[in-house]
């Protein structure tokens, strides 16, 4: 009686209950009925209108056509890159990501890139929150900021699926691996959010936000993936990070291309740069660890590719 | 994919229909099954559900996203129906009745009976549009860029509800 209900664990298996077959197949006749009682008033001519066309057909052809522009990259495209969330460049920021992301075809590239991707998102929407004031917030800018959590959700969440597909196709270690290296990159998202680089006693709502989702997609990997094969898994990698680049560590990180974010949110803070200094030496220290772990997790993913070569091939489809 | 548009395209507006039943009828039944007390009223409110669907349908009026509309038009239903009641009760014996249906030993289904009783219990205790926002996103196996739709509400809401619900409810179902 003292174990730990977790109630995501229950709901989701609440719903995978049946449903009453019987009562569904006699409402089913019950309705077929009904409508032969209550024909439609006009004649319709194209029922499936009624029901909404079906409007994705069209992005097909467009991408195609757009994925050697944007691929070769031109002027607009480059310039796009440093674009932030609100910006007229940034639609075509994440439409170059996308396209991208499209044309790797290694499904751990694929892997690695959404993880990075993500990262950026959380790096985005700290530098605008640092920029703007939340209350000043244009609703553009607001707008812009729920896409970049969005794109955020949905690269943790085709990550995720992606290690749900492995575990399906049987391959479930590397299922685990995915799934343990999306949770170290998650810890390291929330480290990113929880340490701000300006001083800033308030949290603010997307910080909020971009936590909750992290926990939200904590709790699915749990419901998906058995929390101490997940943990054991993680112990792994992460020995691997460190037996690997402990000792190149502090040269590579002066690399970490870091640097565009900062240029934005020093620029409007001078009010705050006696705090900023203050904690700048300890700020800096997390923020290259993060990025150095991230860039260690990613590593960790090609490292173990290439081991399991012969292996892994078949699922490159 | 040409094909198959081509296809509905000669369907009669009926069959559609009864199409969409079969796509969804098993979701809306336990979303409805999960907010109302009572495995009558649930089944009474999914055939309302779908009987005043298609008197909007049969009147030509457009309906874009079907699936959502009947969340919505459940929705309603239900709100009516707890409108002049005061407070909801739960029964154990109800809520884990398709339980039995599941082949499981006897110690295994007591379990699980007394858990969803008092997620249950817990989830009927939350604000409305919590627990209505939770059973979409985990009974329903709804995205939240479609219960944003369904409800109206911000992304960034929704995963906030989400995330305060679930919290609260752990907090409470493990006191």
């Amino acid at each position: 009686m003292n174990k730990k209900i977790n109630p995501k664990k229950i709901l989701k298996k609440m719903s995978g209950l049946p449903a009453d077959e019987q009562f569904l197949k006699s409402l089913r006749e019950e309705l077929a009925d009904y409508m032969k009682n209550t024909p439609p008033l006009i004649k319709i001519k194209n029922p499936e209108k009624l029901f909404g066309a079906r409007s994705f057909n069209f992005k097909m052809p467009a991408v195609f056509g757009l994925i050697a522009i944007l691929l070769s990259g031109g002027t607009t495209v480059f310039a796009s890159q440093k674009s932030l969330p609100g910006e007229t460049l940034y639609p075509i920021k994440l439409l170059v990501e996308d396209v991208r992301l499209a044309a790797t075809l290694n499904p751990e590239a694929k892997i690695e890139s959404r993880i990075a991707l993500a990262q950026k998102r959380i790096e985005e929407i700290q530098t605008v929150i640092s920029i703007v004031q939340l209350e000043q917030t244009t609703e553009k800018q607001t707008l812009a900021l729920e896409s970049a959590l969005d794109n955020f959700n949905s690269q943790l969440e085709t990550i995720l699926s992606d290690a749900k597909k492995f575990k399906n196709k049987g391959s479930v270690d590397k299922a685990y691996e995915v799934a343990a290296g999306l949770e170290i990159s998650m810890d390291n998202y929330r480290k990113l959010v929880k340490e701000p680089k300006n001083e800033r006693k308030v949290k603010i709502k997307y910080e909020e936000d971009v936590i909750s989702s992290i926990d939200n997609f904590e709790g699915k990997m749990k419901i998906e993936f058995d929390d101490d094969d997940l943990m054991e898994q993680k112990r792994i990698i992460k020995m691997k990070f460190y037996k690997n680049d402990d000792s190149n560590d502090e040269e590579n990180d002066e690399n970490h291309d870091k640097d565009d974010f900062d240029d934005y949110s020093n620029d409007d803070e001078h009010a705050d740069d006696e705090d900023e200094k203050e904690n700048e030496g300890e700020d800096e220290i997390d923020e290259e660890d993060i990025q150095a772990n991230i860039l260690k997790t990613i590593d960790s993913y090609k490292n173990n590719g290439k081991n399991k070569d012969g292996k892994d091939n078949d699922e490159d489809d | 994919m040409k094909e198959k548009s081509r296809k509905n395209e000669q369907m009669s507006l009926e069959n559609m229909f009864l199409q969409a039943y079969d796509n969804h009828s098993a979701r809306i039944s336990r979303h409805i099954f999960f907010r109302v007390d009572g495995k009558e009223i649930a089944e009474d409110l999914t055939s309302e559900t779908f009987f005043k669907t298609w008197q909007y349908l049969r009147e030509g009026r457009k309906i874009k996203n079907i699936a959502g509309f009947l969340y919505q038009t459940a929705n309603n239903l239900i709100i009516d129906h707890y409108r002049g009641k005061s407070k909801r009760s739960v029964s154990l014996d109800e809520i884990a009745e398709p339980i039995d249906n599941l082949r499981r030993s006897n110690e295994d289904i007591v379990d699980i009976k007394i858990d969803f009783a008092l997620v249950k219990k817990h989830l009927d205790l939350l604000p409305e549009v919590y627990s209505k926002i939770v059973i979409y996103r985990f009974i329903d196996g709804l995205s939240v860029s479609e219960i944003k739709k369904l409800t109206g509400k911000s992304t960034v809401n929704v995963y906030v509800i989400i995330h305060r619900a679930i919290k609260t409810l752990r907090k409470n179902i493990n006191e």
